[in-house]
């Protein structure tokens, strides 16, 4: 057992994925500064406006995490982080959640007090080539460039995300595919004041609003349970991962191996986690563990370090409980330690 | 039914769950009629139909020279611009004198058409109504007399103003300089602090320092963006009347 976690590397072409993803990222980062001023300058006093406004500077808020956290995964584990420093990424990740919460709450109690207090949106005339235009129509085009962009922005970062295995850039991911629906929703809001219909314009709002606490609260959960430490899902949180399951298979192949079981967590993007091997025969255990290790290894690059612990009991299996989505059990060792 | 019609009608469910319902196709619906109609954007509560119809209801807030209330008589920049704004749209004008804060409260209950009396873009009632943009921006300067040394600058200097205009003193004070209430037009030879067009009318001489712009616009009620749309077009094309009503009103 290593007291201090190996640095995490990756394989020459995951770097190169990698590299590309930080790019990908950085161009993330400069669109969305380039929406929110423009967003800012047409607003007026829309309600929808100002509620794409904000949702468009929270999307600036994962791919500053995935960034952190690059930088992150390159800092070598040490006496005082010995595991690394993968999980920086679970906590900002978290935090992020929460702001999205707390913001789609206020922007919904916001949306709703001005439809009740029946407030009319105001939107003036600003000048253009030296003729006064009616403001609302500029923000169709700053709408569709909040949009249109963000979409292939989020297909090209859902790919990545699966070849690394980054829940932060999948979940980014998915927020720049779902712009598309705010985008729209702000159109409705701007058209409602165009027709003289101003409680539209709250209507999309709290529509809006609604949309960033579903994203909050569905992030939040995925946040909690990371660092519960439970058992690790695949990266778009359908199912569970099949690697703990695979590597038993692995370990149970071995001649010596009479049975086997693993439990893994996940710090950032990679496993760490504990094999239970039972052996059969009880001699050169050394090198048959420091074989075993190397077969485990070879089956995924996200497992970072797993410790092996020899039983002589047989592997208890731990009851199914009915958790969400967990398609096999999750198994668990009561052996002591000798 | 042909085969690609039936899958448009269907809900599609992308890869990440994302699904095209009915409902976004009732979300739709509105960006479809703004995309037909024309005569956009409309009011929400029909003030400019109203005014065309008839009457344009004007609160006017006494505010010389912007404004001028007496004895029933209605004058002023702001007034001469109404009376062509409401000629252009054959409506007749129905002035209502009160104060600031009884005009926009009927302002922002859709009473009034409109709020005149050289309203400042910063007036704390911002929020609550709609104001159009700027048609004249009012420097507040400081001028000298003919004969009289320029100064470098307010700080540490006395200052004349308006004994009438309180926050001149403020202004001068802000700068570190001693305001010196005056008379109009000031008969202490100091630098004064007033309007440029004061400033021309005492035929004194700016001295570049400039202590305040006061963007001066009109009031409207909320919401109403096509009656706002109007107003800003009108000013648009005849703010440029703005400086010679000026001097006529300050002739006066």
């Amino acid at each position: 057992m290593k007291p201090v976690s190996s640095p995490h590397e990756l394989t020459p072409e995951r770097h190169k994925i990698l590299e590309k993803a930080i790019r990908l990222q950085i161009w993330t980062i400069l669109y969305f500064l380039s929406v929110v001023a423009l967003m800012y300058f047409v607003m007026g006093s829309s309600q929808a406006m100002k509620t794409v406004w904000i949702e468009d500077m929270l999307n600036m808020i994962p791919p500053a995490v995935f960034l952190i956290s690059a930088y992150l995964r390159n800092k070598q584990p040490n006496e005082h982080y010995p595991y690394g420093y993968h999980r920086a990424t679970s906590v900002a990740f978290l935090i992020a959640s929460v702001a999205l919460l707390g913001m789609g709450a206020f922007l919904l109690v916001d949306a709703l007090v001005k439809l009740f207090q029946a407030e009319h949106p105001t939107i003036g005339a600003v000048e253009l080539r030296g003729a006064p235009i009616w403001l609302g129509w500029l923000m169709y085009p700053v709408l569709i460039w909040g949009v249109v962009p963000a979409i292939f922005l989020g297909r090209m970062k859902i790919r990545h995300a699966r070849e690394l295995h980054d829940k932060t850039l999948y979940a980014d991911a998915l927020m720049c595919k779902a712009n598309w629906l705010t985008g729209l929703a702000g159109m409705v809001g701007v058209s409602g004041i165009a027709l003289g219909w101003w409680w539209l314009d709250a209507v999309a709002a709290a529509a809006i609003s609604l949309d960033i606490l579903h994203d909050g609260f569905k992030y939040t959960g995925v946040g909690v349970t990371d660092l519960m430490d439970r058992v690790p899902r695949t990266v778009d949180d359908r199912q569970c991962e099949a690697l703990p399951a695979r590597l038993e298979t692995e370990l149970k192949k071995l001649d010596w191996v009479k049975d086997a079981q693993v439990r893994l967590r996940e710090h950032g993007h990679v496993f760490f986690g504990e094999a239970f091997l039972r052996p059969v025969d009880r001699r050169n255990l050394l090198a048959r563990i420091e074989q075993a290790l190397t077969t485990a290894y070879q089956v995924d690059w996200r497992l970072q370090e797993l410790v092996v612990q020899l039983v002589s009991e047989p592997i208890q299996e731990v009851q199914e409980t009915p958790g969400r989505g967990t398609e096999y059990p999750e198994k668990e060792e009561d052996g002591s330690e000798t | 039914m042909p085969p690609v019609r039936k899958r448009f009608l269907q809900p599609r469910h992308g890869r990440d769950g994302v699904e095209i319902t009915p409902l976004v196709w009732v979300l739709l619906s509105p960006l479809a009629l703004v995309s037909t109609g024309c005569g956009l954007p409309r009011d929400p509560e029909d003030t400019l139909e109203r005014v065309r119809q008839g009457t344009v209801r004007v609160g006017v807030v006494h505010n010389p020279p912007w404004t001028r209330v007496k004895d029933n008589e209605f004058t002023g920049v702001e007034v001469e611009l109404v009376k062509k704004l409401a000629e252009e749209l054959h409506a007749d004008v129905q002035w209502v004198p009160g104060t600031e804060s009884q005009l926009f409260r009927a302002l922002e209950h859709f009473e009034l058409a409109l709020v005149i009396g050289g309203v400042d873009e910063s007036t704390p009632w911002k929020g609550r109504i709609a104001l159009t943009g700027c048609y004249h921006e009012d420097e507040f300067v400081i001028g000298v007399a003919p004969g009289i040394a320029v100064p470098p600058g307010v700080d540490g200097q006395k200052v004349a103003f308006l004994s009438g205009d309180i926050l001149a003193a403020t202004l001068i004070r802000d700068r570190d300089g001693e305001p010196v209430p005056a008379d109009d037009p000031p008969s202490q030879k100091l630098p004064v602090a007033a309007e440029s067009w004061r400033i021309g009318q005492w035929g004194f001489q700016p001295t570049g320092i400039e202590l305040e712009t006061r963007k001066r616009v009109l009031a409207l009620p909320p919401g109403e963006n096509a009656w706002l749309l109007h107003v800003e077009r009108f000013l648009h094309r005849h703010r440029h009347l703005v400086p010679s009503l000026l001097e006529g009103q300050v002739a006066q």
